[in-house]
């Protein structure tokens, strides 16, 4: 690769290849880049050097975003299969025993309530001692 | 822009599309990490990326179930700084690589990168590769995220930096002016 001095307009040459120009300046520089030799050579030594960085620093991931995200999106899935199967399980359990204690409140209930209204009556029925 | 705190949110919460973001946006920086900190595992650093992406799915389960290992104002930087840590001092145990003192090592190391030694092209490789282990670290980022962009169809660099495209544009064009200057400013001085 060849290291070529800074040119005259080395940094402008860097924003045009990086997309950073302003249209005019672009413009501007594209109809400089027609004459200059000098120019033209540091566009095609930037752009060989931007190439071999990206060759240099390029690490092929062994997976994909897509492929990690679809990884993701299955332990949550596992995680919220998990969460519904302890919700279900503890229904199992939990839903016959709250019923099982309402029923026994509610007779506790009825029972009372039969004892405190017939217990009057059944002290007026008493016979007195004379 | 979704913030890195909306992000690690999201995450948390299982969304996918904020799973994707954060892995767009923690690549390049945990490939900054290992360029910078772990040269020596270079072959490997796919497998340690690999790794280190399962552990942030790790440590967000262990997160959900009560042991703080994810901190929501955690900058992703430093984020990417604990995964390929762990995940390279594993890695290096495993291999027999020294990681301790690491980046006085990795000079010696950087000159073993590639096979054809003492060619014109590895003594350029080895040039260009120092210049990039002298950058800030952010820029370092950049243009590892703009390589994987370029070579392996990874998403825009935009969405990699968490920043609008023109600023990204902006951001590429610093690295590469001060990388250049580096390189062939080296050069002149000699």
């Amino acid at each position: 690769m060849a290291k070529p001095e800074l040119g005259h307009r080395s940094d402008e040459i860097t924003s045009y290849l990086s997309e950073t120009l302003e249209p005019e300046t672009r413009a501007e520089l594209e109809a400089h880049l027609d004459d200059c030799q000098e120019c033209q050579a540091e566009v095609e030594a930037q752009k060989a050097l931007f190439s071999q960085v990206n060759e240099v620093l390029a690490v092929k991931p062994k997976r994909t975003i897509d492929e990690q995200v679809a990884r993701f999106e299955k332990i949550v899935a596992q995680e919220r299969a998990r969460a519904v199967a302890v919700r279900r399980r503890r229904l199992r359990w939990e839903l016959p025993l709250g019923i099982a204690v309402a029923a026994a409140l509610a007779a506790m209930a009825v029972i009372a309530w039969h004892g405190a209204s017939t217990r009057p009556d059944q002290i007026m029925a008493a016979p007195r001692k004379p | 822009m979704t913030s890195e705190r909306q992000i690690l949110e999201g995450f948390l919460r299982g969304d996918a599309t904020a799973c994707r973001e954060l892995l767009t946006r923690l690549r390049p920086a945990c490939l900054a990490k290992l360029l910078r900190d772990y040269p020596q595992l270079r072959h490997v650093h796919d497998e340690i990326l690999d790794a280190a992406e399962m552990l942030l799915f790790e440590w967000r389960s262990k997160h959900l179930a009560g042991e703080k290992r994810l901190d929501l104002d955690e900058p992703l930087q430093s984020l990417a700084r604990r995964l390929v840590k762990q995940e390279a001092e594993k890695e290096s145990i495993y291999s027999g690589h020294n990681v301790v003192g690491s980046k006085a090592v990795s000079k010696k190391v950087l000159k073993k990168l590639s096979v054809p030694a003492e060619s014109e092209d590895q003594l350029v490789v080895d040039d260009l590769v120092q210049g990039i282990d002298e950058l800030p670290e952010e820029m370092a980022a950049v243009l590892i995220a703009e390589a994987q962009r370029v070579l392996n169809d990874g998403p825009p660099l935009a969405e990699q930096l968490g920043v609008t495209p023109e600023a990204a544009r902006k951001r590429l064009e610093r690295a590469r002016r001060e990388l250049k200057l580096k390189l062939w400013g080296r050069k002149d001085e000699a």
